[in-house]
């Protein structure tokens, strides 16, 4: 499922990134590997969602979140 | 003889306030060559010993994204520092490591600065200095920049590390397949004199297949270090099916390894304070009022405390020119001291409690971490004008002062976001034209005058995103690539960061008021006494000339002359206004001449109908084209004239 998808509160494993290099150099960047667990704090439906990654929250716009393919835990 | 350092760290680690606690008042602020990103400079003493010091822009790791990140690359690269100081954040390690691990690379001395170690305790996270110690060979501190614990012990540190050999750590063994390659290959590139000072570095490059280096190093090598070499990449990716970015995951592994070694974490179901916080300032419902309220608090408060010590000043410099009026008596010199300089000066300088105030708050909302909640609010609206958050900031940073905003997109990720958000920069009514709009608001208005002013700020608002509209409709029509950026915890700032920010910037504006400015008005000055035998002078003459242009918004002669220079720098407005109504205070005179129609139209006009003439050469400069200059420059002035002509007939309409 994507990111997108994703509830607030869920928790999740990133599988992998769907996008051109820029996008999964930036990602990876911000912590957001392959393997790695995620939350959702934030996802009113619309407007950007808000992510816990280790001790980082991220702010991720809608279309970058539905590049990331995760699984749900 | 002094030493070169670096300060080194990802965004939002603390690595401006280290800077100012080293540094404090000895430091300057220019441009990075070529570009014109902050550049900032400073020196301290230890004993004897002097130490330049280097603020890199921040950056989360050595693949940079932004241009921001590669000037910091290209620094380390290009001036081999004597000693790196790297700042981690303490309560979140990993990440902080992530960016450590890979300045390894670079060959160049290191010490650690693991900041905020005040959050970490509160957050129930603990590190283990010993262990710690253990796996890395370089000096370590452990402290927190807001309380002052452990500066003097990485002075003393900073001393003894300059120059000596560089460090390790226990992590990067040969039994990785990855470090051994890595190895290997820089055994290869050591030989050529082009990476003989970073050869781990850049034979990380090649392994990452970075686009920045990897093609241009492949070029210098001759072919059969090439061959080899790329045999040796070849074995790193074996049995591997993900190839972007590999080594970006290697080295998130490799610190989560660290952390989970060093750390202990007490776990907690409680929601830490700052969640609760965003709970209520990032509510679905609630979160753009509060943030309209909290910037109307501001304006209001800037203006407040504003007025207060810029009635002092004005009080100040109309004493001065009635004990030079007694002085000098009558001539040129009188006219050209009380006219042209404590005139014209006066009037930019009584704008400067203004500016302090402006960026106190500014400052404030960016270092409490606002202003990252600001732009998950305004994405969505953003989208709307085909651009997301992050560009928001740069319009925010417009309050300031629209230079460093244009000079701010450098962070966005395509060109055509960076054209289109230099394109509403202008919109944004910045705190050279808020502070005129005060002044001027606050003589015209009177105590009503800020929510005029909040009035004037919401329009402006609106015609940026109806700016932003037309240009995405009919200019540079493509989607953003979205939106990513870190959220930091909420925090208290420290008054010593907000004060010396704001009085850089005020020392800034000081700087153009005694040069630009003072030229501006002493010219107004000259071509506004001479010639003698004509009432207003030259000026006079030339603005009668076309205030036909300007009659249908109900704009006199002084005020038509200060639109025009007004495009040199906005507060000359002022100081115009100042030298033109001659002999009189200011005040008095726009009070007996100007209506509250007259004035909101002057106000609104003068808000939206150019860039001064330095935003202009940055949009130039940044764009690289005479096309979106001249383009902005006549769309404003026509959207202004427009605007302000409706506004006008409307208002005499209704009242």
């Amino acid at each position: 499922m994507k990111l997108i998808e994703l509830k607030e509160g869920e928790k999740a494993k990133v599988l992998s990134l769907f996008g051109g290099s820029n996008f999964v150099c930036k990602v990876k960047n911000m912590g957001i590997t392959e393997e790695c667990f995620i939350e959702v704090l934030k996802n009113d439906g619309r407007g950007p969602l808000i992510i816990k990654q280790d001790g980082s929250k991220i702010i991720i716009g809608r279309m970058m979140a539905l590049k990331i393919e995760v699984e749900r835990l | 003889m002094s030493e070169k350092i670096v300060i080194v760290g990802q965004p939002n680690s603390g690595k401006s306030s280290l800077f100012n606690s080293l540094t404090g008042l000895d430091q300057t602020v220019g441009n990075w060559p070529g570009v014109t990103v902050e550049k900032k400079e400073g020196f301290f003493f230890i004993d004897d010993n002097k130490f330049e010091v280097v603020d890199l822009p921040g950056c989360y790791g050595l693949t940079p994204t932004s241009i921001d990140e590669k000037i910091s690359l290209d620094y380390l690269l290009g001036s081999s520092p004597s000693l790196i100081v790297n700042i981690l954040d303490g309560s979140n390690l990993e990440r902080s490591l992530f960016l450590s691990l890979q300045l390894f690379f670079l060959d160049i001395p290191i010490i650690f600065f693991i900041n905020k170690m005040d959050v970490a305790k509160s957050k129930g996270i603990k590190i283990d200095f010993e262990k710690l110690k253990g796996i890395f060979s370089c000096d370590i501190v452990l402290g927190s920049v807001k309380n002052g614990e452990g500066i003097e012990d990485l002075k003393i540190l900073i001393k003894k590390n300059i120059n000596k050999k560089v460090c390790e750590t226990k992590y990067f063994k040969v039994s990785d397949k990855v470090y051994l390659h890595i190895e290997k290959i820089s055994e290869l590139l050591v030989k050529y004199k082009e990476f003989e000072k970073h050869p781990k570095f850049y034979s990380l490059k090649v392994i990452e297949n970075d686009k920045n280096f990897a093609p241009s190093i492949f070029k210098i090598l001759n072919e059969k270090d090439l061959s080899k070499i790329k045999s040796n990449v070849d074995e790193v990716y074996k049995d591997i099916k993900k190839k972007d970015f590999l080594t970006l995951d290697w080295f998130y592994s490799l610190s989560r390894g660290i952390v989970g070694e060093v750390t202990t974490k007490e776990f907690s179901d409680k929601k830490s304070l700052t969640e609760e916080i965003d709970n209520t300032l990032l509510n679905k419902f609630f979160s753009i009022p509060i943030f309209l309220i909290t910037f109307l608090f501001i304006f209001f408060l800037t203006f407040f405390l504003g007025d207060i010590f810029s009635n002092f000043l004005s009080f100040l410099f109309e004493n001065l020119s009635f004990f030079l009026t007694k002085i000098i008596k009558e001539g040129f010199l009188l006219s050209f001291l009380t006219e042209g300089v404590v005139g014209g000066i006066g009037s930019v300088i009584t704008l400067i409690p203004y500016i302090f105030f402006m960026y106190i708050f500014l400052g404030f909302l960016e270092d409490t971490g606002y202003m990252a909640r600001v732009v998950f609010i305004m994405d969505r609206f953003m989208h709307k004008i085909g651009l997301h958050g992050k560009s928001f900031i740069s319009l925010v940073l417009g309050f300031g002062c629209s230079v460093p905003a244009v000079l701010s997109t450098r962070v966005l990720d395509t060109p055509k976001d960076r054209i289109k958000t230099i394109l509403i920069i202008p919109f944004i009514p910045c705190s050279s034209r808020l502070t005129v709009l005060i002044f001027l608001g606050a003589i015209i208005f009177g105590k009503w005058s800020f929510l005029v002013i909040f009035i004037l700020f919401l329009l402006s608002i609106l015609f940026a995103i109806f700016s932003g509209f037309f240009f995405d409709r009919f200019l540079l029509r493509e989607k953003s690539e979205g939106l990513i950026m870190e959220l930091p915890d909420y925090h208290l700032p420290t008054l010593k960061n907000l004060l010396l920010n704001s009085y850089f910037k005020v020392k800034d504006f000081l700087k153009r008021a005694g040069t630009l400015i003072f030229f501006i008005t002493v010219i107004i000055f000259l071509l506004s006494y001479f010639p003698k035998n004509v009432e207003g002078g030259f000026i006079r003459v030339a603005g009668e000339k076309i205030n036909f242009l300007f009659k249908p918004l109900g704009f006199d002669v002084e005020r038509t002359v200060s639109l025009i220079t007004g495009f040199f720098a906005k507060e000359s407005v002022v100081s115009t206004l100042g030298v033109l109504y001659k002999g009189e205070q200011i005040e008095r005179v726009i009070v007996n001449r100007w209506n509250s129609v007259d004035g909101f139209v002057f106000l609104l006009f003068l808000m939206i109908y150019l860039p001064c003439i330095a935003t202009a050469l940055v949009i130039k400069q940044e764009t690289g084209s005479f096309f979106y200059l001249f383009g902005i420059i006549l769309y404003s002035i026509i959207f202004a004239y427009l605007i302000s002509f409706l506004f006008r007939y409307f208002l005499l309409l209704i009242l």
